[in-house]
């Protein structure tokens, strides 16, 4: 093993030489790899990585139901490379494709955008889509709230270690939400035990809960105390959860509320006994009332989320309205918040829910072209936002999810079957669209399709099979998030369903 | 210390210069050119989805499973909302429009409360959140002058108010809980407040 530059030092000198450099490098302007790269030189590969899991990093999830299809934003290698040749249209087994061959743009490594998604152009760098994920197993045509990347193992018995994942799910009643176990955390929820953990003033994470029906997306702790995402329901709540101006703490005093937070666990010690919680529900009680203690007096950052005429006009220009049963925020608006929160400091936490209401037998061309814009132009607009903040980009990931199953590129297609997508942005990523969808015959209305998985080089060689081989683990997936927002690798083997599982390093950099 | 930086700057440096001359991998390639010598995955049998017919579009009609019957072991579930106003108001022996409820019904879906037909179900956990919220929505209920002068002994002796709220006296380790939160303050309106929105945030008056 390579011996530390920092013990050619006196040891007198040490200790100065080590504050100079941890000043130096957590300059926002120094890249990440840099950074563990010189403290892996000076100081050894444990203080490397000590220095980098004591950094924050900042998440945004985005969840989109229903069935999410980007066949309009990023076009697969072997559909943009053979589609002057297929049959295109709305129905049947047309591929659902609205723009001819000479509309379509390549831009390297895999990347063919339409123009709904040129807006991506100048981002492609640090965006990598993969889309031969795990299917989505819903009993109606693969529809669930839970999705085997988010929470890999999941189960529909309960399976020893796993607990009912959707019991924090305000109205999880309606159909084609279905109810799974895992002991697998959602990714924004770990996300938010651990920044919480590093900045314990930080306000909880959120997700904002925006689908315009009961249609749910579960957020799961797995047993992580004082993990769980807030559910903000409706956009009035979002703005009492973040008020513009500070209100008037609930108790005067660190002190008093010491004090008060005391005398509640003592009061309380009796209760679930009586009532017959377990011993998990007392431990899950005390740490929120340890964590109330800090709210009680802490003044929080504030950040005004009401948008400004300036914020409307930058964040909606040509993002199409929600479509669905009872709109309640658009995707735009949605985004504009989540940079708000994010850059504000006031959480690192945050999932968006999101819905195109499910579209079946039929895609019409104003389906795919809304989708596109719905989901590439915030995008866009997000990655732009905060690399203008020195720093940030770098310690960003965002996870788009096709959370309830993908497409195939036929228009007759439902989520349990063809794509299931995944997206990762962020300063860590190594842009490229990772696997391929070719044509493989002709069905007469359209065409039938193969599918290949990346290699562990990221080259699209793996066949998929009808049981489901050659599909990414969501494990892997899971793990290449968790890589990217640079949680310790060693806490998560606690998970036994993502422990033996090796993140997509060809994704990142 | 000069010397300290000028050495680390040194080695920033030559990684960044290592950095750049790796360069980046880029370009715009044509259609025609990208991936055309990538082996093919297996035919699709079933000359479906090319998944060997695992496409199957599944009937948009079909039932959904019954939802499982989950006792909620795990984590405290607070009363729900109309509930925990309905038992405050009979504590301070008021109606639930009384004006001293004004903050709680402002704050009422933080607090859980639900509004279907805007989309908002009701949220029965007892978070931090909750939990700041709730306190801040009873000060001014411990403050009214009408609960002051129902309750008032409540600086010295709790037991009525606890009676009137948990429908029973309070435990040996509830009474030592209230002492205590009174004990830290210097007169009798902090010791009153205290004691009121501690029996009042107390699980067993919240909770179920």
């Amino acid at each position: 093993m390579k011996k530390p530059q920092i013990e050619s030092l006196p040891p007198v000198a040490r200790r100065a030489f080590m504050r100079m450099c941890a000043t130096v490098l957590a300059a926002p302007t120094v890249p990440a790899a840099l950074r563990f790269a010189m403290n892996e030189e000076l100081f050894g590969e444990a203080h490397a990585f000590a220095s980098e899991a004591s950094l924050p990093t900042y998440f945004l999830e985005i969840n989109l139901r229903d069935q999410w299809d980007f066949g309009h934003v990023f076009v697969p290698p072997g559909i943009a490379t053979s589609v002057a040749g297929l049959t295109r249209g709305a129905s049947g087994d047309a591929l659902s494709l609205f723009f001819t061959a000479d509309q379509i743009t390549g831009h390297g490594n895999g990347f063919y955008l339409t123009p709904d998604s040129q807006v991506l152009v100048p981002h492609l760098g640090n965006i990598a889509v993969l889309e031969t994920n795990q299917l989505c197993e819903g009993v109606i045509h693969g529809h669930e709230a839970c999705n085997p990347m988010r929470s890999p193992g999941r189960s529909r018995n309960q399976l020893a270690g796993q607990q009912a994942v959707w019991m924090a799910e305000p109205g999880y009643t309606e159909q084609g939400n279905d109810y799974w176990y895992s002991s697998t955390p959602t990714p924004a929820t770990i996300h938010n035990f651990y920044q919480k953990a590093l900045s314990p003033d930080l306000a909880n994470g959120v997700t904002m809960k925006f689908i315009s029906r009961f249609h749910s997306v579960t957020h799961f702790a797995a047993g992580l105390l004082n993990a769980e995402l807030s559910r903000i329901q409706s956009v009035q709540m979002l703005y009492d959860a973040f008020p513009t101006t500070i209100e008037d703490l609930a108790l005067p005093s660190a002190d008093e509320s010491a004090l008060f937070a005391a005398a509640l666990k003592r009061a309380d010690a009796g209760f679930f006994g009586r009532r017959g919680y377990d011993q998990m529900a007392r431990a899950a009680h005390e740490a929120h009332l340890a964590a109330a203690e800090g709210k009680w007096y802490h003044t929080p950052n504030i950040v005004s989320l009401p948008f400004d005429v300036p914020e409307v006009e930058y964040w909606q220009s040509g993002v199409p309205d929600q479509v669905g049963d009872n709109i309640k925020a658009n995707i735009w608006e949605q985004a504009g918040w989540a940079f708000k929160l994010l850059s504000n400091e006031v959480t690192r936490s945050v999932s968006l829910e999101f819905d195109y209401l499910d579209v079946h037998d039929t895609r019409e061309e104003s389906v795919m072209r809304t989708m596109a814009a719905q989901s590439a132009i915030p995008l866009a607009r997000l990655i732009e936002s905060i690399k203008a903040i020195p720093g940030m980009w770098e310690r960003t990931a965002i996870a788009i999810y096709s959370t309830d199953g993908g497409r195939s590129p036929s228009a007759n297609s439902y989520g349990n079957g063809g794509k299931s997508t995944f997206v990762l942005a962020g300063g860590m990523v190594r842009g490229g669209y990772y696997g391929d969808v070719r044509p493989a015959g002709n069905t007469g209305s359209g065409h039938s399709w193969e599918y290949l998985s990346p290699d562990d080089s990221g080259a699209p060689v793996v066949p998929v099979a009808g049981n489901g081989t050659g599909r990414i683990h969501g494990g892997r997936t899971w793990r290449t998030v968790m890589k990217a927002l640079q949680l310790p690798e060693a806490d998560l083997a606690q998970f036994p369903d993502v422990a033996g599982q090796q993140p997509l390093d060809f994704m990142l950099t | 210390m000069t010397t300290h930086a000028a050495r680390c700057t040194t080695l920033l440096s030559m990684f960044l210069a290592a950095a750049c001359y790796q360069g980046i991998d880029g370009g715009e390639r044509s259609p025609a050119a990208a991936d055309d010598d990538a082996p093919g995955g297996a035919e699709d049998p079933a000359g479906g989805d090319g998944e060997g017919g695992t496409a199957e579009p599944g009937d948009p009609n079909a039932p959904d499973p019954d939802a499982p019957f989950e006792v909620p072991g795990s984590e405290v579930e607070a009363l729900p909302f109309h509930v925990r106003v309905q038992n405050l108001a009979t504590v301070a022996g008021v109606k639930t429009d009384d004006p001293m409820f004004a903050d709680m019904y402002a704050k009422r879906y933080q607090l859980g409360d639900h509004d279907y037909a805007t989309g908002i179900a009701p949220n029965l956990r007892w978070t931090p959140e909750h939990m700041e919220a709730w306190v801040k929505a009873l000060r001014p209920i411990c403050s009214n002058v009408g609960f002051q002068s129902r309750y008032p002994d409540l600086a010295t002796d709790p037991s009525k108010l606890v009676q009137a709220a948990f429908a029973r006296e309070a435990t040996a380790d509830e009474r030592l809980a209230f002492d205590e939160v009174a004990a830290g303050q210097v007169d009798g309106a902090g010791r009153h407040r205290m004691v009121c929105l501690a029996v009042l945030t107390s699980l067993e008056f919240v909770a179920r």
